[in-house]
């Protein structure tokens, strides 16, 4: 027979190791949350994840070292999740870190890459292009989490975008030049097609029915005597008809001149609406009608930019400099600011959990 | 030519008309002559202020290393290195970064035109027979880029000196290979010094790889160094006092540069330095006056490739920078009286620049006036400098400083306290790199102040300690920083922030002699604190933060002993914790770390021969640490070396 003083005892012990373990309450969450990746400055291996959580809408930065103990790397690219795993794919240190998304512990690293840069997957594979000349897509069996397969692509590939049965692979020339997409077949594992789109293609966008989006950014080249524009070609927004995989339509934005490399190109959570980034803000596409704004929805100059797929709200980032953090800033639909939060050196990228 | 620049030009011509016409109104003591005429003009006008020396034993034992070696390990300064032997290493002192530090050899400059800084992996001891650095050198003393100071590189004659000759071979950890060569001498009127260095070495060093997954082992790639070393200088005394000095400095460094930690390839890019460098100085003295007129013409390539993958022959990037800068200038001066001296001169500065991204070659004429006058009795010193430059682009203010030491107790105690004016004019990356350069900039200006006072006491007939404690201030304006522009294309530079620095610097030496033993003890503590003072608005929240690499602790000590035939040294530094981001965040600090290395040596003589056997352990705690973030460097490490010195005391 227990003694009240002996149950006291026994539920302040355990109260105490409860509280002792680790914390994982955030972890647990991480699925849930909004992820930010800030590249951090090149050479300078301060590259970080920033977690944001919408329930009580604070942030939490750093939690890749935060977990693991140890800092994450040198330019950190980009990010996706398949599989129950989150992929970090880390450009200068050439590697790809594999966490778990419950507690973003490593899992794995994925390295023999030589320039990677973006990841996409199916329900069996995940697929990072590589490269920054001769490109390759790089095939992970999401199960085994070893490479599979080396598929050559075009020059510099760069995002990837799954539809159906096929992998789309932008590829942007990368050190060189290219003005392909190519077309794998995720059965065999083969290029079947290079799409010619605009110079320079660099990202995709499925919208809601089935048509890729590409974004290309413009062939510039400089006399590098005079650093003077010596080539020009327009930036582009162009449709492919994924059926036939053909090109739909094509409409050039920005202007010749302008200095702008649009580099942002992400869309709403139905898929009817792309945004992109040109000179003076932000501006969306009707990608039923191919209609563009006139004016930009959000103005300034952002280093990355998310929608979040239910709500509508735009989640801007901005890069101050590369030696001292960025900012996060949350709009509504409207294009009010609700919210703005420090995050990583360099933000660039905004992933959304479940 | 403006009204301004007529005003100054007069001023400094009837500066050195009245010192003309009181050329004979006195006699200055013929000491003081023979002294001042062996010092720059540098070195006389800076004993108001704090001077670091290293000294003799220190610069045996690092005589096959480079300053940043050197000075790293044997002073309270923060040397920023990229890595081990032969990385690249700048000079990071009383918060100024390395290209608002001068180096100085024999009176000019060898800061790159094109970076600001001065590599001092380039610079290697055994070439210089005086080193010393000045603490915040003056700007109308030394001209652009001396907030932080200025280490300054002599070549000495010494006329009562015969033969020497030192040849000294050293072998270490990871490959590492040196043999040095030095021989001076001559007769009292004709003096020559010749030195050659030629190091080499794979030093493919262990390190735990901290960024890995696992912490692993991992061996360094792609870190060898080739690097080899002339310096020649020559010294001639001729009928009517009049002395004439000559030199010249060729260098060739070629440096692979591995990857930084956590990179899964290793580095494939190399960078290949070449230095040739050659000045001339005539001196004249007169019954109580001087005339000095020098020139000095130095040119320095920088070529940094990096292959694509494993194709060598294929680069990727190829970029070069040659720069070349001729300078001139000469000065008079007139001892009036037993306590005054004056003096005003002229400088010329050609300075260009052949960079592929400047589109092509840049040059530029800097014109420059300077005055001085300095007072000293056995108690007092006391100088004022005044210099005016003259660009192209913007008028610069003239440069004044002023400053004075004062013994009151003779002997014992001395005060001492400066302040000068400073600046330092924009890179020719600054203004002319394509795209981004802003030829708009202004420099950067500033002034600094220090105060300390130095004691002197004789314990007893064998022993002396010596206290020195100086607080400084220092801040700059209109410091150049390069921002990504608004399109994000490319980075530009840009007037933006203040800063400023301040802190206490102290130091003891204590020194015992006696017929067994010879016992020095150096201690040395810096505490500083470098931060943003004003910021335009989207930098709002970093005015208050720190300057990154600047620690805010620096400790040394410093031991050598000499008994019979034996020597021992030791050198303990502790550097404390550094931000590597503006904005402080605690996640990227680089923890302190503190270093110990210990030597030993044996002392032989057989006549006119004697030598040394030498045996160093570096990093005797096998600490993992970097200087900067990423950058491995090695842990333990050992050498072993024998100098054989030839001295011949028959002239």
């Amino acid at each position: 027979m227990f003694r009240p003083t002996t149950i006291l005892l026994i539920a302040l012990i355990s109260v105490f190791l409860i509280s002792c373990e680790k914390d994982n309450s955030v972890g647990s969450n991480y699925l849930n949350g909004v992820f930010i990746v800030n590249e951090g400055a090149f050479g300078s291996n301060n590259g970080s994840i920033s977690w944001y959580n919408p329930e009580n809408k604070t942030i939490e930065n750093n939690i890749f070292k935060t977990v693991n103990n140890r800092p994450l790397g040198d330019v950190v690219q980009s990010f996706g999740a398949a599989g129950g795993y989150g992929f970090i794919v880390v450009n200068n240190s050439q590697k790809v870190e594999v966490v778990n998304l419950k507690d973003f512990s490593t899992k794995t690293v994925i390295s023999d890459l030589s320039y990677p840069r973006y990841f996409a997957a199916n329900e069996s594979h995940a697929f990072i292009s590589n490269g920054n000349f001769e490109g390759t897509v790089i095939v992970v069996d999401l199960t085994s989490l070893e490479k599979i397969d080396v598929i050559d692509v075009g020059f510099g590939p760069e995002q990837m975008a799954v539809i159906d049965n096929h992998l789309y692979v932008a590829n942007s020339g990368g050190w060189g030049f290219d003005n392909r997409v190519s077309v794998i077949d995720l059965g065999t594992l083969e290029v079947i097609d290079h799409i010619e789109v605009g110079d320079i293609p660099f990202a995709l966008q499925k919208d809601h029915q089935n048509n890729l989006w590409v974004l290309c950014r413009g062939k510039v080249v400089y006399d590098f005597v005079t650093w003077e524009i010596v080539e020009e070609t327009d930036s582009k927004l162009v449709k492919i008809n994924t059926s036939n995989n053909t090109v739909s339509s094509t409409t050039v934005i920005g202007s010749t001149g302008d200095f702008f490399w649009p580099s942002i190109f992400v869309s709403s959570g139905d898929k009817t609406t792309i945004y992109f980034n040109e000179a003076g803000g932000i501006y969306s596409l009707n990608s039923v009608t191919g209609a563009i704004s006139s004016t930009p929805l959000l103005s300034g100059n952002f280093s990355g930019m998310g929608v979040h797929p239910v709500t509508d709200e735009f989640f801007g980032l901005k890069t101050l400099n590369y030696t001292s953090s960025g900012t996060l800033e949350i709009y509504n639909p409207a294009g009010q600011i609700t919210g703005e939060f420090s995050v990583g050196i360099g933000p660039n990228m905004v992933v959304f959990g479940n | 030519m403006n009204l301004k620049t007529g005003i100054w030009l007069s001023f400094f011509l009837g500066i050195i008309s009245y010192s003309f016409a009181h050329s004979h109104d006195s006699l200055w003591h013929l000491t003081i002559h023979e002294i001042t005429i062996e010092h720059s003009r540098e070195h006389f006008f800076r004993e108001d202020k704090k001077v670091f020396r290293p000294d003799s034993l220190q610069m045996h034992l690092y005589r096959n290393f480079t300053i940043g070696e050197l000075l790293k390990n044997i002073s309270p300064v923060y040397i920023n290195s990229y890595g081990s032997a032969g990385s690249v290493s700048g000079l990071i002192l009383r918060g100024a970064g390395s290209s608002q530090s001068l180096v100085m050899w024999n009176g000019f400059p060898v800061n790159s035109l094109s970076l600001g800084s001065a590599d001092l992996s380039l610079i290697p001891v055994i070439g210089f027979n005086d080193i010393s650095l000045t603490y915040s050198a003056a700007g109308s003393i030394y001209s652009s880029g001396a907030f932080g100071g200025s280490l300054d590189l002599h070549n000495r004659p010494d006329w009562e000196k015969g033969l020497n000759l030192i040849i000294a071979p050293e072998a270490g950890s990871y490959g590492d290979k040196k043999v040095s060569f030095s021989a001076s001498g001559g007769t009292r009127n004709l003096q020559f010094h010749t030195t050659i260095l030629r190091q080499q070495g794979d030093y493919n060093f262990v390190f735990t790889d901290t960024y890995k997954y696992g912490r692993p082992l991992e061996t360094i790639k792609n870190n060898s160094l080739s690097n080899t070393m002339f310096i020649q200088n020559v010294f001639l005394k001729l009928p009517r006092n009049n002395q004439l000095e000559a030199g010249f400095w060729y260098q060739d460094k070629v440096k692979e540069i591995p990857a930084i930690m956590g990179s899964y390839s290793p580095g494939t890019a190399h960078q290949r330095d070449s230095v040739f460098r050659v000045y001339g100085k005539w001196k004249k003295l007169f019954r109580n006056s001087s005339l000095q007129i020098r020139s000095a013409w130095f040119t320095d390539q920088m070529q940094y490739r990096d292959s694509y993958s494993n194709m060598e022959d294929q680069y990727l990037i190829d970029s070069r920078i040659r720069n070349s800068s001729n300078m001139t200038d000469g000065f008079y001066r007139m001892y009036l009286g037993n306590h005054i001296s004056l003096d005003g001169g002229a400088g010329l500065s050609v300075l260009s620049a052949r960079v592929s991204s400047y589109g092509g070659k840049i040059s530029e004429l800097v014109p420059a006036l300077f005055s001085g006058i300095k007072f000293r009795n056995d108690r007092l010193i006391a100088n004022l400098s005044i210099r005016k430059e003259f660009y192209h682009e913007h008028d610069l203010k003239p440069l004044i400083s002023a400053g004075f030491r004062s013994e009151i107790i003779r002997g014992k105690l001395a005060v001492r306290g400066n302040i000068s004016d400073q600046f330092r004019v924009p890179t020719f990356n600054d203004k002319y790199w394509k795209p981004g350069g802003n030829p708009e900039l202004l420099p950067e200006r500033g002034w600094s102040t220090d105060a300390g006072f130095e004691y002197s006491q004789k314990l007893s007939s064998a022993s002396l300690i010596q206290w020195d404690l100086t607080g400084f201030y220092g801040n700059i304006k209109n410091l150049i920083q390069w921002l990504p522009s608004d399109i994000g294309l490319f980075w530009s530079p840009v007037n933006t922030r203040h800063v400023n620095s301040r802190g206490l610097e102290a130091a003891v030496k204590y020194a015992y002699v006696s017929t067994l033993m010879k016992l020095n003890l150096h201690a040395s503590y810096t505490l500083s604190k470098s931060q943003i003072k004003a910021a335009p608005e989207p930098e709002f929240h970093l005015i208050g933060k720190e300057l990154i690499y600047r620690p805010n602790h620096l400790v040394n000590l410093y031991s050598n002993a000499e008994l019979d035939n034996f020597s021992f040294a030791f050198n303990l530094s502790l550097t404390g914790k550094r931000h590597t981001t503006e904005d402080n965040n605690p996640a990227f600090a680089m923890p302190s770390h503190t270093l110990l290395n210990f030597y030993t040596g044996y002392n032989f003589s057989m006549r006119d021969l004697s030598g040394t056997l030498q045996f160093k352990v570096n990093n005797l705690f096998d600490q993992q640490y970097q200087f900067v973030r990423s950058y491995p460097m090695p842990g333990r490490t050992y050498q072993i070396g024998i100098s054989f010195n030839y001295h011949n005391t028959n002239k």
